[in-house]
């Protein structure tokens, strides 16, 4: 019982992303995949969206994300929060640097609090 | 007898059975492995069961109307890729494409007659749809299998020779693109190209962002639909748009093919969720075995659409392609779930070796989503005839049947498979194709548009000048 009240104070820090692939399917869900296990073993909870790169500028405008991250390509029109490469999660090769990326995002989310 | 039992469960019931036998034997964790077999299941049971019977119902119905009332002659609608895909995995080549696809790729490797180790297990389904198009025209498993490993052999060698263009092009080294739709204008390019530089049309520079912004609305896939589906219920009822109901009828169309067109993908990404499990294994156990030699890994031509040339491209054709279903001499088919698709893809590939340039690009574009329509029109008798024998229930909408979206290389390749003599000229021209290749490797890359940096400053000295 006891224990179990413990774990939960374990802070979970959140981040909002969305991943974006040429048509919101495929490789975006690999990576989204890959992402969510990822970050939570970083004791991150990510909420995690997937869409097309070619609405990327729209769905961020409202300002419920943190970053996006990419498959396909990372010169994005309209985004003004930072892009990240999810290439690195599909090749394997990298990976870890894709963390980090996403783990700044966070620090500098939660610098202020 | 493979066949007999995966008519009788389904391939939403079949399908997930063998991924999980096949991540269980590889050494996933078998409660992942459960998981992702379950999310198989639950994206086939709602592409096949629940959104295609919704879509093919409600446009058919009306494509059939508007077959019989107007003549136009439109009856093969397109009902998105992932049906392709379905298709693919559930027939008995589905099952035997991923280790098949697998041990061709290394012996490929072992042989030094590709470079590329494909990672990209998901899109198998390209080889898996055209192999199972051509036992169920021919009812030869054998000419399914060999033409499947055609494929992917041809797709291979394509993926090398394109693969110092696109690396570039794109920035992302040590990539390759061994994807059936992003390479299937890949041949096609090579000549274009020639030509276009010839008539000096490769030196005129369109701005791809100035273009994107004038497209509004009409950049949307989902609004696009809506309007073709419209126009195609008001052709469909024309004798009747003075009363309401008709216009509340094509308004559903338009709003349920929208909504057909935005929620597919959803259904296909827990189909794709399902598979990520298995494609992370395979991918973890093939690139550390990775071989000593400088490889590139094979990934989904997805990766390259984000790029601004290649949207402004796919954008442009996309809208091209609504005057073209309907004014193209001898279509039959109506490109519609997959408009936000298929453009794009085709673009890939296409975009690199035209190195950016809009025109250029946008006339290649053109003229591959032309193809793909007949290859559409062509193949969608045999499409539904085997959609029918697996045993997925779309509902009877007299003329109207659904069609596949075939894509150049889709189309050549199931039309090679159906005969000894086209499959024995397929494997030909594939050795041909390597063996030239291995002899002059800078020619071919030249040619599919590679410069090298030495070169590209004589040429900007020559502009000069």
């Amino acid at each position: 019982m006891f224990n179990r009240a413990k774990k939960e104070e374990k802070v979970f820090k959140e981040v909002s992303g969305l991943v974006v692939c040429a048509d919101g399917v495929a490789t975006s869900t690999i990576v989204r995949v890959a992402l969510k296990e990822g970050l939570e073993d970083m004791d991150i909870e990510a909420d995690l969206e997937q869409g097309r790169v070619l609405d990327a500028g729209r769905t961020t405008k409202g300002g419920n994300f943190d970053f996006v991250i990419s498959t396909a390509g990372t010169d994005l029109e309209d985004v003004d929060i930072p892009i990240i490469s999810g290439v690195p999660l599909l090749t394997g090769i990298g990976k870890d640097k894709v963390f980090e990326q996403i783990k700044d995002v966070v620090d500098k989310k939660y610098a202020g609090r | 007898m493979i066949s007999e039992i995966m008519k009788t469960f389904g391939a939403a019931v079949m399908l997930p059975v063998i991924i999980l036998l096949l991540e269980l034997v590889i050494g996933v964790k078998p409660s992942k492995a459960i998981r992702s077999a379950i999310y198989i299941g639950v994206g086939l049971n709602g592409l096949v069961t629940i959104l295609n019977p919704f879509f093919t119902g409600l446009i058919g119905n009306a494509v059939s109307d508007m077959v019989t009332t107007s003549g136009i002659n439109l009856p093969y609608v397109d009902t998105g890729w992932s049906l392709l895909a379905a298709i693919g995995y559930s027939t008995t080549i589905g099952a035997l494409v991923i280790p098949i696809g697998i041990i061709i790729n290394i012996i490929m490797l072992l042989l030094h007659w590709t470079d590329t180790l494909n990672l990209d297990i998901w899109n198998f389904w390209h080889w898996a749809f055209i192999g199972s198009m051509v036992y169920y025209a021919t009812g030869s498993l054998l000419y399914g299998v060999l033409i499947t490993i055609a494929v992917e052999m041809f797709l291979l060698i394509i993926g090398d020779m394109t693969a110092p263009t696109m690396q570039k092009f794109f920035n992302l080294p040590g990539i390759a693109f061994p994807h059936a739709s992003a390479q299937s204008l890949a041949i096609i390019a090579v000549p274009l190209r020639w030509i276009f530089e010839k008539i000096g049309l490769m030196r005129i520079k369109v701005d791809s962002k100035t273009i994107r912004k004038k497209f509004g609305i009409l950049g949307d896939s989902v609004v696009v639909g809506f309007i073709i589906a419209v126009v195609i219920g008001i052709i469909a009822w024309k004798d009747k748009l003075g009363l309401m109901s008709t216009w509340s009828g094509i308004l559903s169309l338009g709003i349920g093919t929208g909504a057909f067109i935005y929620l597919y993908p959803k259904a296909t990404a827990a189909l794709l969720e399902g598979f990520a499990a298995l494609s992370d294994r395979v991918r973890d156990i093939l690139s550390k075995k990775a071989v000593k030699r400088k490889i590139s890994f094979g990934m989904d031509g997805a990766l390259t659409i984000g790029n601004p040339d290649v949207l402004t491209t796919g954008l442009l054709t996309m809208i091209t392609t609504v005057p073209l279903i309907f004014f193209l001499p001898g279509n039959k088919f109506i490109l519609l779930a997959d408009l936000g698709v298929t453009p794009f893809f085709l673009a890939s590939a296409a975009v690199a070796i035209m190195g950016g340039n809009i025109i250029c690009s946008y006339i290649t574009d053109v003229i591959g989503v032309a193809l793909t329509l007949y290859g559409g029109s062509y193949f969608a008798p045999l499409f539904s005839h085997t959609v029918k024998t697996i045993g997925v229930a779309l509902p009877n909408t007299g003329s109207a049947t659904v069609g596949a979206d075939m894509r150049p290389i889709h189309s050549i390749f199931t039309f090679l498979g159906q005969s000894p003599i086209g499959i024995a000229v397929a494997f030909a021209c594939i050795f041909i194709m390597l063996y030239s290749f291995k002899k002059h490797p800078k020619t071919w890359y030249k040619a599919f548009g590679y410069i090298d940096n030495d070169s590209q400053t004589k040429h900007i000295k020559e502009d000069a000048v």
